[in-house]
């Protein structure tokens, strides 16, 4: 069917098309912005100025970054945080997962229920503070891991990929006397690479965000992440530290950086991973979503 | 050699009937279906075993704190701890609703929440509409494809990438202006202004994301419609207005729906990285005020107070809007 588009209609599209396109520069542009900053060196003229381009290029702070120990220690802290968390977090809401699949099972309601009740319901951040602080478990990396592992809207969207399962597979296995457990890992969950893969992405990138938790559950310097470092280095609670540290590299390898070009780098660094891997990633994304939301 | 699968005898056994002449079930149907149940549970116990690991987990940091709130109730004391403390009769709750700060409170959490409503429940429709028009269709993934990048980073990054695109002193935006002849805006420390930023930096980190459902809602639409349409002589606006539209209306429901749910919610994680005390007349809402009084300040027992007060107020919009939901729509939650 031929399309007949009037006058009208092609300006629509043409000032659409721009309209989009003006969007996603703005998108874009305060990370280009942020990459320049980083990137700024002695030559370039500080002033209130639209950024287009650098006139003095300098990875002076890039260099930085592998010279201040505690941006290193954020950031080993944060891929052990990210690694461990997703791994045990998928697995242990696969197991939730699986035993809530199982039309058949006795009280299967009961345990279901458990789960989404917490989805509604919570005791806030205040007694759950208090109890990580009698646990012992202030300050220490499990208090970074351990509680956001089960999380019921994935063992929802699992269970639900799970129950889709032909059944005469598992059945199969059962009679020739496999346990429940070597199903669950040599069958069922080869099988649903499509919703773990998906809701490893969300996890993964969920805890490599993670702030809030970070902050109130440990203190100090042992283990920060990198979501905090920012924070306290936007709060400006960093800055006497920081400007000594930030003048003995300058010293030390003769260069002048400054405050802007060591935060810009940092933010650079946080966000690389996640920016990099997400025009890869990014159907996994949407295609979860759609999945889960149709599902459940 | 533990036995697996449903007994043989099981399997022929006829299943005995459950209801007796005078209608009521048959006891001996009773004791036969407890038994299945009875060697179900044993047959299948490994799996109550699997789940005792994310049991545990949930009974420990999700049900101990919900417990742990009754510290709300207390006067809290460290070295007698939740258990320990004495009661204290709502005092935290007669404190809290008379200070004139939780007026302010309540003003500031629901403007902040209604204006991110206002303006950012219909951008992502529109944003759908109009990316649905886009003829290149690798154009349009582009657009996409960028438009949910926002939604990835948290707002620690973000709250630090506004506050230097804001910047007076470093700002483009403010250079922008500067440029064309303005004043400087101090975008995060007036008040005013700072609403504008919370809600303009709301929309741009969520319309391509909140898009995707309206998108896929969008191509789900018969095209038999708009052929139809076309037949009736409807121009582009005409069909996005009578074929497009009607048909969102569903999804727009559930989403409306699942958005006013969390009204009382400002959005802590913006603002708290927006914000700064020279704005805080307009941009302290509940969460913030917990995190600062209740954390920093160490009065777990007051913030825990205020924070239950903020949750009951959240579960009651949530019963609230699903019956409103239920009565005067077709969708529904439940």
């Amino acid at each position: 069917m031929t399309v007949r588009r009037g006058v009208g209609s092609r300006a629509f599209d043409g000032v659409n098309v721009l309209c989009m396109a003006a969007f996603c520069l703005t998108v874009l542009y305060p990370f280009w912005n942020l990459i320049l900053v980083s990137l700024e060196g002695i030559g370039e003229v500080k002033a209130l100025r639209f950024k287009f381009t650098n006139t003095d290029w300098s990875a002076s702070a890039y260099r930085y970054l592998l010279f201040d120990s505690l941006v290193l220690r954020s950031y080993r802290n944060t891929i052990l945080r990210t690694v461990v968390g997703t791994v045990l977090g998928v697995f242990v809401c696969s197991l939730a997962a699986y035993t809530v699949s199982k039309r058949e099972l006795p009280g299967r309601g009961v345990l279901t229920a458990i789960l989404i009740v917490t989805l509604f319901f919570s005791g806030g951040f205040i007694p759950t503070f208090l109890l990580i602080r009698s646990l012992g478990l202030y300050n220490t990396f499990w208090a970074l891991v351990l509680p956001g592992l089960v999380n019921a809207f994935n063992v929802i969207i699992i269970r639900n990929f799970f129950m889709a399962i032909d059944p005469a597979v598992e059945e199969s296995a059962l009679i020739d006397g496999a346990t429940y457990l070597r199903i669950l890992v040599s069958i069922i969950m080869p099988l649903s690479m499509p919703v773990l893969a998906t809701v490893t992405l969300w996890t993964a990138v969920g805890i490599w965000n993670e702030w809030f938790e970070a902050l109130i559950f440990v203190s100090g310097n042992d283990w920060i992440v990198l979501q905090e470092f920012i924070r306290r280095m936007m709060a400006e609670v960093f800055d006497k530290r920081e400007r000594a540290v930030v003048d003995r590299f300058n010293d030390e390898f003769g260069r002048r950086i400054q405050r802007d070009n060591v935060q810009a780098a940092v933010i650079i660094i946080t966000i690389g991973p996640i920016v990099l891997l997400y025009p890869f990633l990014q159907r996994y994304f949407v295609r979860g979503i759609m999945v889960g939301s149709l599902k459940a | 050699m533990t036995r697996i699968g449903p007994p043989p005898k099981m399997r022929t056994m006829n299943k005995p009937s459950a209801a007796t002449a005078h209608g009521a079930i048959d006891p001996a149907f009773r004791r036969a279906m407890r038994r299945q149940t009875r060697s179900r549970i044993v047959r299948m116990r490994e799996l109550y075993l699997l789940f005792l690991i994310p049991l545990a987990l949930l009974a420990t940091f999700k049900y101990v704190p919900m417990v742990g709130v009754m510290v709300a109730f207390k006067d809290y004391s460290p070295r007698a701890g939740i258990l320990g403390s004495p009661w204290n009769d709502f005092w935290h709750f007669r404190f809290l609703f008379s200070t004139p700060q939780f007026l302010e409170l309540i003003v500031n959490t629901f403007r902040i929440s209604l204006l991110k409503f206002v303006f950012g429940f219909p951008a992502p429709i529109a944003f759908a509409l109009i990316l649905n028009e886009l003829t290149n269709r690798r154009f349009k993934r582009m657009v996409q494809s960028i438009s949910y990048l926002p939604h990835f980073l948290s707002w620690v990054v973000l709250g630090a990438i506004f506050k230097v695109l804001f910047s007076v002193e470093r700002g483009p935006i403010n250079a922008a202006i500067l440029a064309l002849g303005g004043e400087p805006i101090y975008f995060l420390a007036e008040p005013d202004w700072f609403l504008f930023s919370v809600v303009i930096t709301h929309v741009w980190k969520s319309i391509g994301w909140g898009s995707i459902i309206f998108l896929a809602s969008i191509t789900s639409i018969d095209p038999g419609l708009y052929d139809a349409a076309d037949v009736d002589g409807a121009n582009r606006l005409q069909k996005v207005a009578h074929v497009t539209l009607p048909a969102m209306v569903p999804v727009i429901t559930i989403m409306l729906i699942l958005t006013v749910q969390n009204l009382n919610q400002a959005g802590f994680d913006q603002i708290y990285h927006l914000y700064n005390p020279l704005v805080f007349s307009v941009a302290d809402i509940f969460e913030t005020y917990v995190y600062r009084v209740g954390l920093v300040d160490r009065q777990y027992d007051f913030g825990a107070a205020v924070n239950l007060f903020q949750n009951v107020v959240a579960v009651l919009f949530v019963l609230i809007a699903n019956t409103l939901a239920r009565r005067y729509s077709d969708y529904a939650l439940w």
